[in-house]
């Protein structure tokens, strides 16, 4: 019975597709299979990568400006309490070389004894830029002592940033007499630009005699802003700072201590 | 360049050796298709599914000489065939109707006088089950062990299957002829 069909199988091989289904496109359908085998890719050109990642540097480089420092990364408030000698170095009256005495203190110093038997670990925190160039006092100009007298100058400076607590810098530079050397004082340009710097006050100390001229915003004949402004180098000529009872011998000579930047560095007349 | 290494560039998933391997046997196992899916479009897209499959399967093929691919290729398209006729929900009907076809009307050379799309189209007018079986008994050489086994069916449906559509088969041809 099964005779009749025994050479289907045979019979069919010989067959062509064309007799068959005469309208099958063989190559038509490899497309359609290849497509389906080698899926084509997106290729995102070098430039667009390129343009891509300048702008999430950017964009990293201004998140990083514009987020509010932690509590732990306020800068510190620099106060000078100790008396003028105690923090000139030891060696200093001797010292021939061009003397600039640092009296920065930081009111946040963690004693030794509050962390006794602890262990310390450290963590690294990461230091808001801003506040990382406010504690790094910036030694700017020269400024030259023209007169007999040892002189130290200290300038008092606030620091006003957004979403946080004004700080305080305070820095001293003490000038041994016909020397120069650096003055140092926060200079505008080392703040971020979101923040404001404002002179409160400048401390002139004749180290001999102890007569200090202080300059704040309502001193005169010049205030402390004025005077600053011819240390920045912002106004040009002279100024008169204020007046001294008495020179470095301690004997009765009133004269007037003034700031010149009228030939370049600043002198002290 | 041979089969063999035709299947070893496949296996790289190099293009140029599979369009050498689907140019080679696309039209015999569209054939293959059209036996089984009697609709084109539905078999354009069998083959389709079935090449892929090769394809993708190919590096797990061991090549064992002439022959050996297309038989391979061959039982992935069968078993795709299967699968979209098992997605139709092809029904096979029980045995019980075994004797009221079991008759030869002496014709065993009825096949001689038609052509290979004559005989196509018979095929594909057979209902699904029918033809199915009858496919796998004649064209893929099983016997109904193999194929109830295959397709989850009594040896006896199988049988019975089979016998109704090599009659109506019979029958269309006598027509024709």
């Amino acid at each position: 019975m099964a005779q009749d069909f025994e050479n289907i199988n045979e019979r069919m091989e010989r067959a062509s597709l064309k007799e068959l289904m005469p309208g099958f496109d063989k190559e038509a359908e490899w497309l359609q299979l290849a497509g389906k085998l080698h899926p084509a890719k997106k290729r995102i050109p070098l430039t667009r990568w390129a343009y891509a990642a300048a702008i999430l540097l950017l964009l990293g480089v201004g998140t990083w400006f514009m987020l509010p420092p932690t509590a732990n990364n306020q800068p510190a408030v620099a106060q000078q309490n100790a008396p003028l000698h105690a923090a000139l170095p030891a060696d200093t009256a001797l010292n021939t070389k061009p003397v600039i005495a640092e009296v920065d203190t930081q009111v946040n110093e963690i004693k030794p004894d509050q962390n006794k038997g602890l262990a310390v670990m450290k963590k690294r925190t990461r230091v808001h830029k801003d506040h990382d160039m406010v504690t790094k006092y910036t030694a700017k100009d020269f400024i030259c002592n023209g007169t007999p007298c040892p002189i130290q100058i200290c300038i008092n400076q606030t620091v006003t940033c957004p979403h946080t607590q004004p700080s305080t810098i305070s820095s001293s530079s003490t000038l041994e007499p016909d020397q120069s050397g650096r003055l140092r004082y926060k200079a505008h340009d080392k703040i971020a630009k979101n923040c404001s710097l404002t002179v409160n006050e400048i401390e002139i100390t004749s180290i001999a005699t102890g007569e200090t001229i202080l300059l704040n915003t309502n001193s005169s004949p010049s205030t402390a802003q004025e005077v600053f402004n011819y240390i920045t180098g912002k106004k040009k000529g002279d100024v008169l700072a204020g007046m001294f009872n008495s020179d470095c011998d301690h004997q009765d000579k009133k004269h007037g201590l003034r700031l010149n930047n009228r030939h370049g560095d600043l002198i002290i007349e | 360049m041979d089969e063999a290494s035709l299947v070893k560039c496949c296996k790289d998933n190099n293009p140029a050796a599979q369009k050498a391997l689907y140019d080679k046997y696309v039209e015999l196992m569209m054939i293959v298709c059209l036996r089984y899916v009697a609709d084109r479009e539905d078999a354009r897209e069998v083959l389709m599914d079935a090449f892929l499959n090769f394809f993708k399967h190919i590096g797990g093929f061991t090549y064992l000489g002439e022959g050996s691919v297309k038989a391979w290729l061959k039982k992935i398209v069968v078993n795709q065939c299967l699968m979209h006729l098992r997605k139709r929900k092809v029904i096979y009907t029980t045995g019980k109707e075994l004797e009221q076809y079991d008759n030869s009307d002496g014709s065993e050379n009825a096949l001689d006088y038609l052509n290979a799309k004559e005989i196509m189209n018979m095929i594909q007018t057979l209902p699904d089950g029918y033809r199915t079986i009858f496919n796998l008994y004649f064209f893929e050489g099983m016997n109904h062990k193999e194929i109830s086994g295959l397709l989850g069916i009594s040896e006896g449906t199988s049988k019975s299957q089979l016998h109704r559509g090599r009659a109506l088969l019979r029958e269309k041809i006598l027509q024709t002829n």
